[in-house]
């Protein structure tokens, strides 16, 4: 029998109340606990807004389950087509371009800062909305170099003809926050080429860079020079330090503790690699011969440079070099040192021949070499240590698989140990970076 | 009356058809594929082939583009193919270089999957990817890997090879 404040159809109704309460209890319960069960996934939900916010990171398996896992990320764009990273004082500082979306024509900036406390990158900035375009690729990257808050990126801009494009840079002296356009260190007009560039800070807070152009229109590239004394405003006129180089391979500018500067770049005759140093500020330079004297003769585009790096310690002669050759009886990788501040060098190491792409970087007496191994599925990533500043070193260890299509990793030392970036596309994603910390 | 009008009208979109087809085939840029490289060996039965790899951003490579166009001319019997490393979505860019250079009528590739090194592997395992990178193939499928700029008379006496 129905009272009157009743229905037949209030037992039903009650029971799907219930049911719905229960439903909406379940539902908050889980968007509570949802970061959490994502964590324990191995993903993390990415919380940044377009020009603010931390990116966490996607992990990923490591070919080693006993290894630290890598780490990637996007860092919200869409295609990850270049980047740089550099560390001074103990911050790392990271350039990377992207396309915002699927469907955007040009590549978007982004300079991050790594945390050490909570282990993330934090989006400090968009730079390039006002300024132009880059065309930089892996292998022809943005460069970026700090001192203090100070701040310096250089890139190759999209010129009239496809591929060819000339230099730009933008200056922060906020940390990052704010960049403006400064002056193009090349001074030249926009349709010359200037490209593979490198770019460093010297402990004066000059910034330095290195960059391949053809301003005089000879058919050949050159390898030119210039600095900055107010932070990347303005750029000394440029100096020709090679009249011949190789046309198409990246350069290494690096910098020691006390200020010297080194030059590694890909000459033209033979096609090995040569060393160029200032111990000025790059006020001259002199020349300091090929690292690995393998005589290869080639008239093309091998598309790979080198990797430098000093030991970090004032007044300590110790470089060590990673160079790649095609001569046939000894193509693929090697690592030499040097003692007596690139004069001479003596040949340690051969990473296998069917090694390229190689960066280096060294702290005391710990060296790190890392390198893209050729393989069916892909380029693998493989890194090889040294305790005792290169004279001896270890098994080399997988930390990216070929399946991952990555390329062109680069490795630098940090005040714990070192850390590798490198981009890569597994299949089915867009380009995104990787990058693994060796403490 | 009516039907010879008729027989013109059809001959004449024949025609047509058939310049549209060779059209569309000088302008055809095949897409690259790990399974590709395969399908180049295993077509063109007893002739020798000549797999010239190539890139925009390559200054030699284009440098070299002419004596292509003429070599391909003086030696028809050399089937020639060419393969482009750089990215498919410039493609139209590609097919206007390859037209430039009178190279549309040749078979002409590009590489159509992000993983290059894969690509790479399929051709030869030793390839670093430097360019330009020349394959020469004998009428049984044995091949020559050659880096770097070759001048014609390098050419030829490869190509003289190839045909004995």
């Amino acid at each position: 029998m129905c009272s009157a404040n009743t229905s037949p159809l209030d037992p039903i109704f009650r029971s799907y109340e219930r049911q719905l309460n229960i439903r909406r209890k379940v539902i908050l319960l889980l968007l509570i606990l949802a970061p959490y069960l994502a964590g324990a996934s191995g993903f993390a939900i990415v919380s940044a807004t377009p020009d603010s916010g931390k990116f966490l990171s996607n992990t990923s398996a490591s070919a080693n389950s006993n290894k630290k896992e890598n780490l990637t990320s996007t860092f919200g764009l869409h295609d990850i087509l270049t980047f740089d990273i550099t560390e001074q004082a103990g911050k790392l500082h990271l350039l990377v371009g992207g396309k915002k979306s699927v469907d955007s024509k040009r590549l978007t900036l982004r300079y991050l800062q790594y945390n050490h406390d909570d282990k993330q990158w934090h989006l400090v900035a968009t730079l390039n909305e006002k300024l132009p375009e880059t065309i930089a690729s892996r292998g022809n990257d943005v460069q970026i170099a700090a001192h203090d808050d100070r701040l310096v990126a250089l890139w190759q801009t999209k010129g009239e003809l496809p591929g060819v494009g000339s230099m730009i840079s933008a200056y922060s002296t906020d940390a990052g926050k704010t960049w403006q356009r400064g002056g193009n260190p090349g001074k030249h007009a926009e349709d010359i080429n200037e490209a593979y560039i490198d770019l460093v800070a010297d402990t004066k807070g000059h910034f330095h860079a290195a960059w391949l152009s053809d301003p005089l229109e000879n058919g050949y590239q050159s390898l030119y020079y210039s600095h900055s004394r107010d932070h990347g405003k303005s750029w000394i006129e440029p100096v020709l330090l090679d009249n011949s180089t190789c046309a198409c391979c990246w350069n290494r500018l690096i910098r020691t503790p006390d200020d010297q500067l080194f030059v590694l770049y890909r000459d033209s005759q033979p096609r090995d690699m040569a060393l160029i140093q200032s111990h000025d500020y790059g006020n001259s330079w002199q020349h300091r011969g090929h690292v690995g004297k393998f005589q290869w003769e080639f008239s093309g585009c091998p598309h790979i440079g080198g990797g430098l790096s000093h030991n970090g310690q004032k007044n300590s002669p110790g470089l060590h070099a990673i160079v790649w050759t095609g001569q046939e009886s000894s193509s693929g990788l090697h690592y030499l040192g040097s003692t007596d501040n690139g004069h001479s060098w003596t040949k340690i190491k051969t990473f296998g021949e069917t090694t390229l792409n190689g960066d280096i970087a060294g702290r005391e007496n710990n060296v790190a070499a890392v390198w893209n191994q050729m393989e069916a599925e892909g380029l693998s990533v493989y890194v090889a240590k040294s305790g005792d500043g290169g004279l001896t070193w270890s098994q080399p260890e997988l930390i990216a698989e070929a399946t991952r299509a990555t390329v062109h990793p680069k490795i630098i030392a940090t005040q714990t140990g070192f850390i590798v970036l490198w981009t890569e596309n597994p299949t089915g994603k867009t380009s995104q970076i990787g990058w693994h910390i060796i403490e | 009356m009516i039907g010879k009008t008729l027989l013109l009208a059809c001959s004449l979109l024949l025609i047509a058809q058939q310049a549209q087809a060779t059209q569309d085939n000088q302008n055809e840029l095949k897409q690259f594929l790990p399974t590709s490289f395969q399908q180049i060996l295993d077509s063109r039965s007893g002739q020798p082939l000549m797999l010239t790899i190539w890139s925009k951003t390559c200054t030699i490579c284009m440098q070299k583009m002419p004596l292509l166009s003429e070599l391909k001319k003086a030696w028809p019997d050399i089937y020639m193919i060419t393969l482009s490393t750089d990215d498919i979505a410039d493609g139209n860019q590609i097919r206007e270089i390859l037209t430039e250079f009178n190279l549309d009528t040749a078979e002409n590739w590009i590489f159509a999957d992000s993983n290059a090194q894969k690509l790479r592997y399929t051709i030869d395992p030793k390839w670093f990817g430097e360019l330009p990178r020349t394959y020469f193939i004998d009428k049984t499928r044995q091949r020559k890997g050659i880096s770097g700029g070759l001048t014609r008379e390098q050419y030829e006496s490869v190509f003289i090879e190839l045909l004995n």
